[in-house]
């Protein structure tokens, strides 16, 4: 079991918990699907 | 006192991994740069890239999380510097594609809703060491001469290629890593595995195909007569160290080979104390061998 040994070495943790600028990720995404909403984009 | 003016400066984009599963990368480089008098500015608000899942599943995606990466490191001053292989390999794909095609740039601008930045120059560390320090300044760093060492190292995929892309160094024959080791007084191997795949994101999806990869640089490294293994990649750092001990249990083979990123090393060597440099944080520890050739 690598988990808890990874856990106890700092190496596993819950990223999104401390992810930087969620803000700026979501908007990026829904811009994406507003662009493939409207067949602008693949 | 007032503290030494840095001989150069650089924005830093650290990316996720340098956070968690490779964060002695992250405590080397900061150290190795301090050491070095290389200021280091970390990128406000930076976000993930996309690492090497996002590419393959929306390329406009990861080209719009690259782009405003490269946006939001115009806020500091200095090239933008990168550690992680992965990071430095999607960033300067995005300048490339978005620098060829039209389209690809009204998408992403629209994406992010704003004009594109992203020409400020990318540098991996390998390059900031070897072009912008130089190795002259790195030899004359040297506190503590790796002496005795004898180093693997092992470039992976995404160091160097595809060609016109990143422009580290040779595509096919490549030495930037050795010759910034060596400055710091290592010796190194030739071997047949520097650039062969380790499975890099399969390690989760499909194991075995990474155990065989790994096992078989492990093996090549071995059989060169490696102390150690180098590397410049938080992916590659976590096929040949963490999975290391299962691959040993399907193969029968012993390797005890340490994976060293090359920070630690650099940094070990420019005489940063052994205990900031998350040696404690390998699975395979390299206090044994360290202690071996008197380098703690």
């Amino acid at each position: 079991m690598l988990g808890p040994k990874l856990i106890s070495k700092g190496k596993l943790k819950m990223f999104h918990k401390k992810n930087r600028n969620l803000t700026d990720i979501e908007k990026i995404f829904s811009r994406i699907e507003e662009l493939r909403t409207k067949g602008e984009a693949p | 006192m007032t503290p030494a003016k840095n001989l150069l400066n650089y924005s830093y984009y650290p990316g996720c991994s340098l956070h968690a599963s490779a964060r002695e990368y992250d405590e080397s480089t900061r150290g190795l740069f301090k050491a070095l008098r290389i200021g280091l500015q970390e990128v406000p608000d930076w976000l993930c890239c996309g690492a090497t899942p996002a590419h393959n599943v929306d390329e406009l995606l990861s080209l719009s999380l690259c782009a405003k990466n490269l946006e939001l490191s115009e806020q500091v001053e200095g090239d933008l510097a990168v550690a992680c292989a992965a990071c430095f390999s999607r960033l300067k794909t995005a300048q490339h594609k978005l620098g060829e095609n039209q389209d690809k740039r009204r998408q992403v601008e629209y994406a992010l809703d704003a004009p594109l930045a992203v020409d400020k120059p990318v540098k991996h560390l390998l390059d900031i060491l070897a072009r912008d320090f130089g190795l002259d300044r790195l030899k004359e760093a040297v506190q503590k001469p790796l002496d005795g060492l004898t180093v693997a190292c092992y470039y992976g995929c995404l160091l160097t290629r595809p060609p016109d892309v990143p422009n580290l160094d040779c595509v096919e024959a490549p030495t930037i890593m050795e010759r910034v080791i060596e400055a710091a007084g290592a010796a190194t191997v030739g071997w047949s595995h520097r650039m062969e795949c380790c499975g890099a994101n399969f390690t989760l999806s499909r194991p075995g195909v990474v155990l065989k990869l790994s096992a078989d640089i492990l093996a090549s490294a071995k059989r060169a007569g490696a102390d150690c293994i180098m590397v410049a990649c938080p992916l590659c750092h976590g096929n040949l160290d963490i999975r290391q001990k299962e691959i040993e249990e399907t193969t029968g083979e012993q390797y005890g080979m340490p994976i060293f990123y090359m920070t630690q090393l650099l940094a070990l060597a420019a005489g940063v104390p052994g205990g900031k440099l998350g040696f404690d944080s390998m699975i395979v520890s390299p206090q044994p061998l360290l202690k071996e050739k008197h380098l703690l």
